[in-house]
């Protein structure tokens, strides 16, 4: 394995100038296909806009912030657990924070932001020009934002969630959950759940009938497969939690009994449709960001991934598998004991296939030739701290094992490292990667090294030591501790990895928005990478590609000759997609996507308005559902100049296919 | 510098399919996939709670009456023939037939759903009394929302048809509008048979 050293500056691996897919078409075309693609510009615009990298940016965007939130709550944690018996944060803002930062992490930055990126990048990836339902897409952005807002305006008044990201019942139900805190929660995983419902849809039914001519399945991207996995599995966990969170709310406010055991109901009910969710979950934010590992791995060492079909597999199988663990989350509770065997063994099975694409990375790396660029370190650095967490995995897949770490630091360690591990440093990286193509512009070599040991470092001081404290009897969720229990210098050390977390997502930050305006340019395909979104432009034009390339060979741009085939004659004048057949990605029709509207957004507006309402009255779920059909007709109702025109046009196709 | 070459055109394809070759088609399956198992998950919910007691219906329960929702059963089934008459003349792209049948499958559904709404009464037993009217309550309410949300949207095609011209795009979605409402139905019939039927042994 040869490692070439990095370059001081940086070269594009292919001329900035040139763009492989060239807009074929005279600039008065090109310019009604922006039109097109682009209409409406200002605020309205703005608010209108159903382009997918338009939403899929501000999803990002928005996304950022709510982990810039969760952060800033895992730090005034860190700070408050920093020495014994501190007395920075109380308990009940303790309490309000934990469950802050599990929500925001989970609900409102790890599963968004990965479905946000799929949004920006999968129609790319795929040759098409925007996802398959572009109003609903806009809908569930602002269903999420709303969501956060919503959840955002009740901690800072003093009504966070306080019962814990999972919010167990009793604690969360009617009995001991007092306020209105809990009924926040429910309501905010209800926001979310919507949004990542519409998006699994929309990924799904893009991914199956948008692929370019040629792209068959044996052809995807290993990102574009990790996405329809993650989509699939979002359609049944989200479900869960769902039905869970509705159970939940009602069993508060209309005095249903899903959950008490008095009247027949059951509290570990909970726990399972929970769970059910929760441990899929884990894999659909780990998912994707496997997706992108093969992408950066792919990119960076010059060479098709090892074993392609092996990893397609490995993504289904870990899908499929993650269905079947959610129990171990429940180890504690009275689980049979053929129950604790067949679920010790199938948390131990998911490792397998996680293994293989391990495997699989390092023949890559092993075969090719890497570049040592930031993206591939943060792979490394993910293969790494993975692992570690991987491992503690396997430690608590063992009953007896488990029985004792339950609910102790060890667990922390271990979710930190395989969500940090697993999530956030493929992010990292895949952010280092398609920022070009996003922005046109290069992320600095220099300060992603820093970005990248800083938080390698980190993430290692701070979470190591929590095993270790949770084996010393630390539990979690506790706001401070005595100082005889001897967990005081542990617990500083975890504060100062913290400060060093902060210090490289501050220096990616400024790499982030420096890079913005002094980057330099990148070209359409900096890397030389092999996947179709790097033969359009950077940033891409609204449309994404005059012509619909057509794909040869799973080596996507790496096979083309000096002629690539294109697919020609979707209007200028409407937006218009090809659609293909699900199995051989045949051309089988054309379809005029919808116009922006502001529907979407009033749309988001009721459907925010009546869960708030439904804190406090059932009433607000009837004459909510009754306000959207305005909107929803609004929305469904035909523009009549492109009505009259489609009419024109199909009664002469029909004429023509008759003659013929 | 590469160059492109077209190797095909498609401005003759169709802007309209109809059946699986249309992606709203697959955005109608994935919603039934999401309702159903929404569904599913409160059927192993129901389950999950009965085998915690003892007797079911709970003591001092009454079981559920059977009359009036046997009678919705059976409006449910007989109206997969006008949805399936209302698709088959959208595929025959025939205006006035289509909406006669459309306007039939709308009837029918409003008066499933105003049934529906005394189906709640038929459960003898009140959300908030015990687990078992909880569940009872929520498979109805769930269920019912998505008969509600299909009616809606069938009434608005009827709306659609009567001032509109149809183009080729509408025909499709009242294709669709009847794949949904028979997926309304099919989930039913375990639903009606978990509910009024199964207490009975």
């Amino acid at each position: 394995m040869t490692a070439q050293p990095l370059p001081d500056e940086f070269v594009p691996a292919t001329p900035i100038d040139e763009v492989l897919l060239p807009p074929a078409i005279d600039e008065a075309d090109r310019a009604r296909l922006h039109a097109t693609w682009e209409p409406v510009i200002g605020l309205v615009g703005w608010l209108k806009s159903v382009n997918h990298k338009s939403v899929g940016k501000r999803y990002i965007c928005a996304a950022l912030v709510f982990f810039l939130l969760g952060g800033l709550e895992a730090a005034a944690m860190r700070m408050q657990l920093s020495r014994p018996e501190n007395t920075l944060i109380g308990p009940d803002l303790y309490n309000q924070i934990f469950t802050m930062h599990g929500t925001t992490m989970m609900f409102l930055f790890a599963v968004p932001i990965m479905t946000a990126i799929g949004i920006y990048l999968v129609p790319l990836m795929i040759g098409t020009r925007n996802v398959a339902f572009p109003r609903l897409n806009a809908l569930g952005f602002w269903v999420y934002l709303l969501g956060g807002i919503f959840l955002y305006s009740f901690f800072f008044s003093n009504t966070g969630p306080d019962a814990g990201w999972f919010a167990y019942v009793p604690l969360s139900g009617p009995q001991y959950g007092m306020g209105k805190r809990v009924d926040v929660y429910a309501q905010m995983v209800t926001f979310t759940e919507i949004a990542a419902l519409i998006a699994a849809l929309e990924a799904v039914v893009t991914i199956c009938k948008m692929r370019a001519p040629g792209m068959t399945w044996g052809r995807l991207p290993l990102f574009v497969w990790s996405q329809l996995v993650t989509a699939v599995m979002v359609m049944f966990a989200m479900s869960s939690v769902a039905t869970a969170s509705i159970m939940l709310g009602a069993d508060r406010l209309i005095a249903t009994q899903f959950f008490n055991p008095a009247e027949g109901g059951d509290v570990l009910l909970w726990q399972h449709l929970f769970w059910f969710f929760g441990h899929p979950e884990v894999y659909i934010i780990f998912i994707p960001a496997l997706g992108m590992v093969s992408q950066i791995v792919t990119t960076f060492t010059r060479r098709p991934v090892f074993g392609y079909p092996a990893m397609v597999a490995a993504l289904i199988a870990t899908g499929t598998i993650g269905f079947g663990l959610w129990v171990h989350h429940m180890f504690s509770t009275s689980v049979h004991q053929l129950g604790q065997s067949y679920f010790t063994a199938a948390s131990t099975m998911i490792s397998i296939p996680t293994g293989v694409q391990i495997f699989c990375w390092i023949a890559t790396l092993w075969l090719g030739r890497p570049i040592w660029r930031t993206p591939l370190l943060f792979v490394v650095g993910f293969i790494v701290v993975f692992m570690i967490g991987g491992l503690s995995g396997v430690m608590l897949a063992s009953v007896p094992f488990d029985v004792q770490a339950t609910d102790t630091y060890f667990v922390v360690g271990h979710l930190h490292y395989v969500l940090v591990g697993g999530a956030v440093m493929p992010l990292i990286g895949a952010f280092y990667y398609w920022y070009p193509k996003v922005t046109g512009r290069m992320m600095s070599e220099r300060l992603g090294l820093w970005n990248f040991w800083l938080l390698f470092i980190g993430i290692n001081v701070t979470f190591f030591p929590m095993h270790i404290l949770g084996l010393r009897g630390m539990t979690r969720r506790i706001y401070t501790y005595q100082e005889f229990l001897g967990w005081g210098t542990l617990n500083l050390i975890a504060t100062i990895g913290a400060v060093i977390i902060v210090a490289g997502m501050a220096v990616f930050a400024v790499n982030f928005f420096m890079s913005l305006k002094t980057g330099a340019i990148a070209g359409a395909n900096p890397w030389g990478a092999d996947t179709l979104e790097w033969a359009t432009t950077s940033p891409p034009p609204p449309y994404n590609f005059v012509d619909t390339p057509v794909v040869t060979s799973r080596e996507g741009l790496w096979a083309y000759g000096d002629e690539i085939p294109v697919v020609t004659g979707l209007h200028t004048d409407r937006p218009e997609v090809l659609i293909t057949s699900t199995m051989t990605t045949e051309p089988a029709y054309r379809n005029e996507l919808p116009t922006p509207t502001i529907a979407p957004l009033v749309m988001a507006i009721i459907i925010a308005g009546m869960l708030a309402a439904a804190i406090v009255t059932p009433w607000g779920v009837p004459i909510g559902s009754t306000l959207l059909l305005v909107p929803f007709y609004l929305w469904a109702w035909p523009d009549k100049a492109q009505h009259q025109r489609n009419l024109r046009e199909q009664g002469k196709q029909d004429r023509e296919s008759e003659a013929a | 510098m590469r160059k492109v070459r077209a190797i095909a055109s498609v401005d003759r394809l169709p802007n309209e399919v109809y059946g699986p070759a249309n992606m709203t088609w697959w955005g109608a399956l994935g919603g039934e996939v999401i309702e159903g198992f929404v569904v599913l998950l409160a059927v192993f919910a129901y389950f999950y709670l009965r085998n915690n007691t003892p007797t079911w219906p709970p003591l001092h329960t009454p079981l559920p009456s059977l009359g009036i929702p046997t009678l919705n059963l059976l409006l449910m089934l007989v109206s997969i023939v006008p949805a399936w008459l209302a698709a088959r003349a959208a595929k025959a792209e025939d205006r006035y037939t289509t909406l006669v049948w459309l306007a039939v499958h709308g009837a029918f559904g409003i008066v499933i759903c105003v049934i529906r709404y005394f189906e709640f009464f038929a459960l003898n037993v009140r959300w908030d009394a015990n687990a078992y009217g909880s569940l009872n309550w929520a498979i109805l309410f769930a269920h019912g929302y998505t008969a509600v949300f299909d009616v809606f949207d069938t009434l608005g095609a009827v709306v659609l048809f009567i001032f509109l011209e149809p183009e080729r795009k509408n025909y499709v979605y009242v294709t669709e509008n009847s794949f949904f409402w028979y997926f309304v139905v099919i989930t039913w019939l375990p639903l009606y048979w978990l509910l009024f039927l199964s207490p009975r042994w």
